[in-house]
């Protein structure tokens, strides 16, 4: 274990922390690297909070190639402010598409006192991304579906859009089908199973559907689920993340 | 890094509507990364420092408990506040919820820059299924322990004591520096181990100024550059007693 801090003299909480072969990072904030002050608008935290990663996984002896996957939490969530904001920050911090680590943009109204965004991230260091796309499913988003690192894989929300005609179906069930098909064939193309899965979330729109979704998770792995609540977009009710851990070496 | 991950997961709060991961479960390690006083159903965080802690070590026995463990196995605790004079009612709260003198984690703690309306953050690594063994110099106080648990051994801040008298050493930042090494490298031989075992050492000194004088000392007592543990040089409250205090984390 390393402990890992963005600017060690003055900040004593770590920014991330180094666990064997991974790395990750829960403590991104928006403040200046320099005087630690957090900036009042979204767009100077966010830029500020990719710098701020940048620096930690440096900081860890990797680089932003070793970063597979990124959080990022916003205190007021809108999907057109977060996408005007941080995907033009992220494609010139990303500018290969077709090795970009995935993300996805989550709600946070608990964030405590001025921040607007907090970012998380894992990165493998020493391992080279290979950023999976699936066929006729992708998002909207400048991210691919899934990246394979090493022995890691880390999933996007996997979409519940139908393969052969590129749309969400209607409806729970069918969507529940095409959400864990997808992580199927993103598996597949890392050459993983689902016994290689250590963990999942579940993005839900509805509580009572939980069980339904459980159940369907529990037929592919034995790996934990956890639920959160979460607005998904258009008619879409659910999307299932997860991360794989195939054996070292 | 274990070759063979049972467990990798990010640990959740229970409101599922809270989205923010309250930190990771590799294998049987917890490492928390958010640890505070918020409520686990409102996330409202109130209180004063003795209430905020209190709430806070709740939230991590409710955590450790819902992985299947027991504040037996938690390996060390970080507190930050924001003002010298909290730290004493987030010691004495640490104390309440571990109250035996011959087991309890590693703890230090540091002032920090928390959001506003937070008083403390608690970062806190357990090992679940794992209990704590507490190792002492000889002569050497220490109000925080170093622990063994599991192949880790962890240290809380320890300091330049001379090993014959307990009194921190004379000759100043040096000496002092020199010493504590001196200090940890006693700590992890009594642990089973030696310097190789030794990853990570974080110093600690009240202004910037100590860094270089601490570095160099580090240098000497680990001559091979290839063979050094990282080394974190921070800034922060230290005793008025002492020049320097440092931290280490070994893997047996």
């Amino acid at each position: 274990m390393q402990e890992i801090f963005a600017n060690q003299a003055h900040d004593p909480i770590p920014v991330a922390v180094k666990l064997g072969d991974l790395i990750h990072g829960a403590r991104v904030t928006g403040a200046d690297p320099a005087t630690s002050e957090l900036p009042d608008t979204l767009e100077a935290q966010s830029a500020n909070a990719l710098q701020n990663m940048k620096a930690a996984v440096e900081a860890a002896g990797a680089s932003l190639d070793n970063v597979g996957q990124v959080s990022f939490f916003f205190k007021n969530f809108s999907g057109a402010v977060m996408r005007d904001v941080i995907n033009p920050l992220w494609v010139e911090m990303f500018t290969d598409e077709d090795s970009r680590p995935t993300y996805k943009f989550m709600p946070a109204p608990e964030l405590p006192g001025d921040q607007q965004v907090h970012v998380e991230f894992w990165a493998v260091p020493g391992q080279k991304r290979n950023s999976i796309q699936i066929p006729n499913v992708a998002h909207t988003n400048p991210i691919p579906f899934g990246v394979k690192m090493g022995r890691y894989l880390f999933s996007s929300r996997c979409l519940p859009m139908d393969p052969a005609t590129g749309k969400n179906p209607e409806g729970l069930d069918p969507q529940l089908s095409c959400s864990l098909g997808n992580a199927s064939t993103l598996l597949d193309m890392a050459g993983m199973s689902w016994g290689d899965v250590t963990q999942g979330r579940a993005f839900l729109t509805d509580m009572a559907n939980l069980p339904k979704i459980e159940s369907a998770w529990k037929a592919k792995t034995s790996a934990p689920l956890a639920p959160v609540v979460y607005g998904v977009g258009g008619n879409a009710q659910v999307y299932v993340e997860f991360i794989a851990a195939g054996k070292a070496g | 890094m274990p070759a063979t991950l049972k467990r990798l997961n990010e640990v959740y709060p229970s409101d599922v509507k809270s989205t923010v991961p309250l930190g990771l479960r590799i294998n049987d390690m917890l490492y928390t990364t958010s640890l505070n006083a918020a409520d686990p159903v409102t996330g409202e965080i109130s209180g004063d420092i003795r209430e905020q802690t209190a709430k806070t070590l709740q939230n991590l026995k409710d955590m450790v408990e819902k992985a299947g463990g027991t504040l037996d196995n938690v390996a060390r605790g970080v507190g930050y506040c924001t003002t010298p004079d909290d730290r004493t009612p987030v010691d004495e709260v640490w104390m309440e919820m571990f109250p035996n003198e011959k087991d309890k984690p590693a703890m230090k703690v540091l002032l920090g820059e928390l959001p506003a309306g937070q008083l403390v953050r608690l970062d806190a690594l357990v090992l679940l299924g794992a209990k704590r063994t507490r190792i002492d110099i000889p002569n050497v106080s220490a109000h925080d322990p170093t622990i063994k648990i599991g192949n880790w051994v962890i240290t809380s801040r320890c300091h330049g004591n001379d090993q014959a008298t307990g009194q921190i050493v004379e000759g100043g930042l040096d000496a002092e520096a020199k010493q504590t090494l001196t200090n940890l490298s006693t700590l992890i031989k009594l642990a089973g181990g030696s310097d190789s075992n030794i990853v990570q050492i974080n110093t600690y000194g009240r202004e910037a100024d100590y860094i270089p004088a601490a570095k160099a000392a580090f240098e000497v007592h680990f001559p091979d550059p290839a063979k050094r543990p990282a080394l974190n040089q921070q800034v922060n409250f230290v005793s008025s007693r002492m020049q320097v205090a440092m931290e280490m984390f070994a893997v047996l």
